[in-house]
């Protein structure tokens, strides 16, 4: 019974290592998961429940509304360009309040997307 | 290099609707996710849910994996993850409460007459395994099980590959100790009956 204990401090790291991976190994040898477990997967996957189908549904309606607001966002962004941007000369166009209330639209509109 | 095409493969007829493919899918895997995930958990209910859902989530996302690499670190992943949510919900009372009543058992089998040296250190390591924290068990299951490689167990965690190394340290520190502190509580008997 102590010779373990002096192999574990004489050869320490190998019969260590040796040791956990047996005991790793006694737990789990032969171990194989039941038929019914794939029974199971193939059910799910075959007849989607109510939750996964709202699931479904939410989900597809999320990466809808994702590209709408994208598209909103692109559209934005021409406009604010076109509208807001000095074309001549130097105009302190970040204290304008029209374009900080643009900006923080578009903001939120990209936080919203992305 | 074969295997590895044969999953893609697959994983493109999965993405198609090809149930045979996940069927195949899961034959070639089920051992790997079922062994990972009952040595992290300890529970073979567990490890059952948890193969469940690892198939169910090669399906849900086929078209998020990546068909030119092998499906086993994905599925290592998707297995660590699922076996860290089982562990946080595990109740710690019921562990606790557990870990007693293994001790008092062991206590009262206890005399090396009755219990087999080998058994007894395979309960005595194995109670030390289940008593690490989940990040260190991980890794010590994927590298002394599963024989994952630091770098591999990197990807698998999601961790740099030093971090896998200290895990490492760590947990076969704590190990050693475990194994240290029941031999100094067993040998003065032992060595009382050897004199």
């Amino acid at each position: 019974m102590t010779a373990r204990r002096d192999c574990l401090h004489k050869h320490a790291a190998d019969e260590l290592d040796s040791l956990i991976r047996w005991a790793l190994w006694e737990r789990v040898e032969g171990a194989s998961p039941p038929s019914y477990v794939w029974d199971s997967i193939r059910a799910h996957v075959e007849r989607p429940t109510v939750w996964s189908l709202l699931e479904l549904g939410f989900a597809g309606g999320y990466r809808a509304a994702t590209v709408q607001l994208q598209r909103i966002g692109a559209v934005l962004s021409a406009l604010i360009t076109f509208l807001v941007w000095p074309r001549s000369g130097w105009v302190d166009w970040r204290r304008e309040p029209y374009f900080i209330c643009l900006l923080g639209q578009y903001g939120f509109l990209l936080d919203l997307t992305f | 290099m074969t295997a590895q095409y044969a999953d893609g493969w697959l994983v493109v007829r999965l993405r198609e609707g090809d149930l045979d493919s996940l069927g195949e899918l899961y034959e070639r895997y089920k051992t790997l996710v079922y062994r990972t995930a009952l040595a992290i958990t300890s529970d073979e209910g567990a490890a059952e849910d948890i193969l469940q859902e690892a198939f169910l989530r090669v399906y849900t996302y086929a078209d998020r994996i990546d068909e030119t690499l092998p499906l086993g670190p994905w599925l290592y992943r998707v297995t660590v993850n699922l076996a860290y949510s089982w562990t946080s919900r595990v109740k710690r009372w019921w562990c606790s409460l557990q870990d007693t009543l293994d001790h008092l058992v062991l206590s009262t089998q206890c005399h090396p007459e009755a219990m087999a040296e080998e058994r007894e250190w395979r309960q005595v390591l194995q109670q030390a395994i289940d008593a690490l924290p989940a990040r260190h068990r991980v890794v010590i299951v994927l590298h002394y099980l599963e024989g994952l490689s630091l770098k591999e167990i990197a990807y698998v965690i999601d961790v740099p590959e030093g971090t896998v190394k200290s895990r490492l340290y760590y947990a076969r520190e704590k190990l050693r100790k475990a194994i240290l502190e029941r031999e100094r509580r067993l040998v003065p008997e032992v060595a009382y009956d050897c004199t």
